[in-house]
Parts: C-alpha cells; structure tokens; sequence
C-alpha cells in the first residue's frame, strides 16, 4: 500500500485534467465519426460505433493515461469520464458522420 | 462465424427504411454543404477573437482587498490540505491564522469604519457595471451571428434537398428539416441546408475546442471568476467568513499523513 497526498485537490490540475480529457474526447470522437461516415454506416450501426468506440475510448484513458486510479485525478470519476462530455461528443459524431456520409456517396 | 440469422438480421436493421433514392447533383456539396461549414467554421473563431477583444481588462483590485481575499483562501487551502503538513508546521500555521483572522487583521475595511458604508449599491460599483456590460455583450456576440447565418442559410440555400442522414428520423422533424422543400411524403432523411446548419450547430464546438485549444480562454474566466467569488453582494461579510474560519480552524483535528513515516518507510524497503 503506498501512501500519497491525501485529499490533494487544486483547482489548477482539476481543470488541466478536465481540459486533457475533453481534448482526447473531442479528437477521438470527430475522427469516429468520419471514419463511420466513409464506412458509410447507417441508423444504429452508426451509434453503435459511437457507443463503441467512446467506450474503448475511456477504459484506455482509465487503464492507461490514469493507470486505473481515476479517482487521484478527478474529483468525480464516473461523472466527468463517462457521463459530462456525452452529448457534446454525440453531437460533434453526428455532424462529422453526416458530412462524411455526404461527401462520399 | 456468426450465425446466418444475425447476419441477417444485422442486414435489415443496416439497410432498414432506406425508402426511394434520389440523385443529387454532386456540385451541391461543392457549392452549398462546403460553404455553410467554412463560415459556420470561421463565424465561431470570430466570435472567439471578439470575445477576447471585449472582455474586460485586468482589472485592478487594491492591496488590502487582495490580502483580505488571498488571507481567506489561505484559511481554506490549510483546512483541505492541512494533512500533508507535519504536526509542528501545521499547529505553528493553525495559531497564526487563527489569531489573525480572529483579530480581523487583515480586514480590508476596519469593523469601525463599516457602520458608515452598510450596505453598498452594486451598481455603482464599478467592477460590479463592468462585469455587467461584458456579460450583455458576451450574449450579444452569441446571438447576433446565429441570428444572421440562420437568414442567409434561409435566403441563399432554399428549395433543395442537400444530402441524406445517416440516420433515420420521425415525421415531426419533416417541419423543421424539409422547411423549403415542398414534397408531401418523401423520407424524413433528405433534407434541405437548413438541417445541415442545425446539425452543425450542435456539433461544432468541439472543432472549436480543437481549433483554438480552448485553454487559454478557460484560465481567463477562472481567474476573473475567482475575484468575483469573493464580492458577491449579499453574501456573507469578509469579517464574518474570517470569524467562522477561524472558529474552524481552532477545532480542526489535524491528522498527518508524516505521522510514523520512518516507520511506514523502513517496513516498505525492510
């Protein structure tokens, strides 16, 4: 068991932290969203996708960039990683996806 | 392998309401999709640089009120971080702080002259005014781009089907999708410019995010929102927030997390 700061908390890393996750939440799920328009996928397949690929998403942030331990990082673990940046990722997939199933076909 | 039947039942759900499919001309993506998405794009980033233009100057707070303010934060930061800190330089802060806030001695305005000024109008307070004016004009540069790329999508882009959704929709949004097309019963999933302006919309502001890295913005707002914490109108009076801080700190029950450290230190390279 190692011993760290206990309840270390400034706002300065919170939101570096926040900042950092939105910014690999942003870029991954644009790119997800050409990718699903060039693959021309439809309806569900392409939310299917989404949902997909923004699961694989977290638990590689989880796994790798926190090492398992969300909780040192942010305050609210489950809420800001899974839930906060949810439908504004949704949204910026949907528009990427339309444009790109549009500028294929 | 999956089994035949999932696969097709995966066909039908891929290819499920696909409805008549029409030819579009490809030049409509060259001349209507393109250009809406370059000045929604450049419209946004406008937006951003008058923002920063607008935005209040550093403004300037005098002396005291800063130590009054930063003497209260320290209060705080000890009482969340106390436990990192030895016994000895957590009690030798904790007697400090307590006698000085107690004492009210970094009181930006003396408890004396406080009968005289009660209670202050906020506005004629003038970072109070300032705060104001930047927030309507925030408002205002939000509202009036929507406002006039919404006509212009409206005046230049009507009467044609632009592109298909990917996904399919109910009849309800025919209303606001289909607005300048005029067809009773065609897909819900052709639609004209106007849906590509309100899908882009909603979708943009992580572009934003990536275009402008966003940082530097969100540094700005916490500081000036920081200063603006501690003048809140009708919140409580320094005076008061120093009294019950100090109160706080007398009888806070400081554990350390240095406590028995040679020992924990030993057992983990014994």
């Amino acid at each position: 068991m190692s011993y760290r700061f206990t309840g270390l908390q400034s706002a300065d890393s919170g939101s570096f932290n926040n900042s950092k996750l939105l910014q690999i939440h942003d870029t991954t799920m644009l790119t997800a969203g050409l990718s699903a328009g060039i693959l021309q996928l439809q309806s569900f397949a392409g939310f299917g996708m989404f949902f997909a690929v923004y699961t694989f998403v977290n638990l590689l942030f989880i796994s790798w960039l926190c090492q398992f331990r969300p909780g040192l990082y942010f305050s609210d673990p489950i809420h800001t990683i899974w839930v906060k940046n949810l439908f504004r990722e949704l949204a910026g997939f949907i528009m990427t996806w339309t444009l790109a199933f549009t500028l294929v076909r | 392998m999956l089994p035949q039947s999932v696969l097709s039942l995966w066909e039908a759900i891929r290819t499920a309401n696909e409805g008549p499919e029409l030819l579009l001309d490809p030049d409509l993506k060259l001349w209507a999709l393109i250009p809406i998405s370059i000045v929604m794009i450049l419209v946004g980033v406008a937006k951003q640089c008058i923002m920063v233009l607008v935005s209040p100057k550093s403004k300037t707070v005098p002396r005291v009120k800063l130590t009054e303010i930063l003497y209260i934060t320290k209060a705080r930061v000890l009482l969340g971080n106390g436990s990192n800190l030895s016994s000895e330089s957590f009690q030798m802060r904790q007697e400090y702080l307590a006698q000085v806030l107690s004492e009210g001695k970094y009181l930006a305005i003396k408890p004396n002259e406080n009968e005289k000024a009660k209670i202050e109008n906020p506005f004629t307070n003038s970072s109070m005014t300032d705060a104001m004016t930047s927030m309507a004009m925030g408002n205002l540069v939000n509202y009036i781009p929507q406002t006039i790329i919404m006509w212009w999508v409206n005046y230049f882009f009507a009467g044609f089907v632009l592109m298909r959704l990917p996904f399919p929709l109910t009849i309800r949004f025919k209303q606001m999708l289909q607005s300048s097309v005029m067809t009773d019963d065609l897909d819900v999933r052709w639609v004209s410019s106007m849906s590509w302006y309100i899908i882009s919309m909603g979708g943009l502001t992580p572009v934003y995010n990536i275009l402008l890295g966003g940082s530097n913005l969100d540094k700005l707002d916490v500081s000036a929102q920081q200063q603006q914490l501690s003048q809140i109108p009708g919140g409580p009076s320094p005076q008061d927030q120093m009294k019950s801080l100090a109160n706080d700190i007398t009888v806070f029950q400081h554990v350390s997390v240095l406590d028995d450290i040679e020992d924990r230190v030993l057992k983990l390279y014994s």
